[in-house]
Order: C-alpha cells, then structure tokens, then sequence
C-alpha cells in the first residue's frame, strides 16, 4: 500500500514505515519529514530497509497519515490559490471519518508529531461538539453522565442568563 | 474513636490543616503530570511550631483551601474544630474509603514551618477521562478548540468537563493558541480598467 508521487519534494528516496500491526508503507522522504518522530529518525539515520516502527500506530490510521502527509509535502511550497484551496478541499474530505477513526487519527497524529493533521482532527471534534446539546455530545462520545439532577440543574440556573440573549437550548432549561 | 483507625495523637501539634491544593504544572511539564483538575489532593498539614504548646492547648483545627474549586467558586477556605477533626480523622483512614491517604500528591508546600502528615487525592485516580478513548491532554486541546460560547453546554456534559471547563489552564492553552492564529489575507483585487 504504498503511497508513492514523483513530485514530492526534491529527494526521491523512499522511507519505509512499518505499523504495530506489521504492514508495511513507503513514502517519499519528504512526506515522512512531515512527521517529527520520522523527521528525526531519518536524520540519525535509523531508517533503513526493514522500516522504522511505529508501535501505536495501527494500519488503518497509518495509511491515511501516509496519503496525508505525501499529499502535502508534493505542495509544501510555493502554494498558488488554487492549490492552497485544492489542499483545502482534501482536508476537508480527508476528515471526513467516523469517531473511531477520528480518534486513531488525534493519537496517531500526536505520536508522530504531524503538526497539520493533529490541528486538522483536533478542530474536526472540535466542531463535533459545538452547537450540540449535552446529550448529544454524551451519545457522540460515550459519555456517562455522572451529574445529579440536582446538579444539572444548578448548572441549568447558573446559564440562564445567557441563554436569556440567545436562543434557549433544546434540553432542560 | 475506634481502634486501627487513624487518630489523632495526644501530642497532636496545634493546628491541623487540611490543605488542598491545585498544582498548575506549566506548559513544560504538563505532558509528564495529569491535567490540573485531577491533582488536587488534601493534604493534612501539623504546625511544627506549635507541638510544643500540644499538652497545653487541646484545641485541634482544621482547614481547607481549594484553588480550584469544582463548584467554580474561586478560593474555599473552611476550618473545623474538636470533634470534627477527629471525625475526619476517622473517614480518611477508613478501610471503605477508595483514596489512599498515605499517598503523597505534588501538591506545594503552603508554609515551610508545616509538616505534610498525609494526602488524599481529591477526586481520585479513577476520576473518569473528559472523552472515553483519548488521552485528556488530546480532549483539552479539542475543548481550547471551540467557540466559548459553546462552554456552557459543554459544561454540562459531565462533572470531568465542567472541571476542565471551569480550570484556569484551559483559558491560558487557549490564550497561547490565540497569539499562533494566522490571518489568511486575500490579494488586494486587480484594476484593470481606468474608472470611469
């Protein structure tokens, strides 16, 4: 499953990755120096035929971080509008994932220190949870409501003043 | 009192504190510590100074500070005395208890002349994480994410966001972040034609 393009970047060589399921991927040099880990492996020169391993890192979110970060090392510089909106548009759909990929995603990302993704699906739950009741956000995430309804509904009390000068929410106060 | 529970000794120095206190870690260490809102620990303090007098003044108090408070109160403060003290004494120590009260916190010492007896971990090692499945370093850079207004409901999700909502490090991420926002600029648009 390599993910392999000529133009990207100015060195050609193929950096090997393997995951902690022990799939194997390559990509262009220039796309593994998106990533700090890999960035930093490469230059003690630990990247060598077998692979550099990534123990957290399982196939799926692997191969998706690959196609990521070879797409925008072949436009990391010199960006025309188009492109920069073409890149756009890629990301968009490239997030475009469920909630568990999504999370393989936010660590995988963490893990090897890719900066463009991490913000890319930190922003993406981000948006997940805004305008969205508790409850819904509850049900997205699996969350447990561990609040009383007391409680609840002392929160309720100490928000009403702001949903006073807005649109009151759907549940509960 | 019973007996094999934790008691207050005879020669109980004359203030006790019960101190618990919020470390903020910096930036630089935050990786390495859990978030703010899950290191509080009560921490029973003995006033050195004052175990001289112990046999002559019976008298036992007890405090509480809290930086960060859960209820979103600022700084607590609440003292307890005789009696109190040693009912407290007896629920810290009982077996029932899911705390450990042996367990030391990296909670600051307030006073250098004060003894840290024992600390109890406020809200436990099993305080659940803000989203099931993340690490809540991830979870708390989501939460700096989004739009404040949005803080309200997220408040009421669960007792874990609104301690993280509440917490004072969520704000200063937030302020961090807010310097590193890049302005996308659009090009001055072209004229090609003289107006007329």
């Amino acid at each position: 499953m390599a993910a392999a393009t000529d133009d990207a970047g100015d060195s050609n060589e193929m950096i090997r990755v393997v995951s902690s399921d022990g799939e194997h991927f390559e990509m262009p040099e220039a796309a593994a120096n998106l990533s700090l880990v890999l960035r930093h492996m490469i230059e003690d020169d630990c990247a060598d035929a077998a692979g550099i391993p990534l123990a957290v890192v399982a196939a799926k979110p692997l191969a998706k971080i690959v196609d990521y970060c070879t797409k925008h090392a072949a436009k990391s510089s010199g960006l025309t509008i188009e492109e920069a909106e073409e890149l756009k548009r890629f990301d968009a759909e490239f997030i475009e994932v469920d909630t568990d990929m999504l999370y393989d995603l936010l660590v995988a990302a963490d893990f090897m220190g890719v900066e463009g993704l991490s913000k890319l699906a930190v922003q993406r739950t981000a948006d997940l949870i805004k305008g969205k009741t508790p409850e819904q956000n509850r049900e997205t995430f699996g969350i447990v409501n561990d609040f009383t309804p007391e409680e609840e509904e002392e929160i309720c009390k100490e928000n009403e003043w702001a949903f006073q000068i807005t649109k009151p929410p759907s549940r509960l106060c | 009192m019973t007996d094999g529970s934790w008691h207050v000794p005879e020669m109980l120095p004359v203030a006790l504190a019960l101190n618990a206190v919020t470390h903020h870690s910096s930036q630089r260490t935050r990786q390495s510590n859990p978030p703010a809102w899950r290191t509080g620990n009560l921490d029973v303090w003995a006033d050195e100074a004052g175990s001289g007098r112990g046999r002559t003044s019976r008298r036992c108090s007890i405090s509480v500070w809290s930086s960060t408070v859960l209820r979103g109160k600022k700084a607590e403060r609440r003292s307890w005395r005789g009696e109190e003290v040693l009912k407290m004494g007896a629920f810290l120590s009982s077996p029932n208890s899911k705390n450990q009260p042996w367990e030391h916190g990296e909670a600051s010492k307030p006073d250098s002349s004060k003894k840290l007896l024992m600390s109890v971990p406020l809200s436990g090692y099993d305080h659940p994480s803000l989203i099931p499945g993340l690490p809540d370093e991830i979870s708390l850079q989501i939460l700096t994410r989004m739009p404040r207004m949005g803080y309200l409901n997220a408040k009421m999700v669960s007792r874990s966001w609104e301690a993280a909502i509440i917490d004072a490090e969520l704000y200063r991420v937030r302020k961090e972040l807010g310097g590193k926002v890049r302005i996308a600029v659009a090009p001055a648009p072209t004229c090609d034609h003289e107006p007329s």
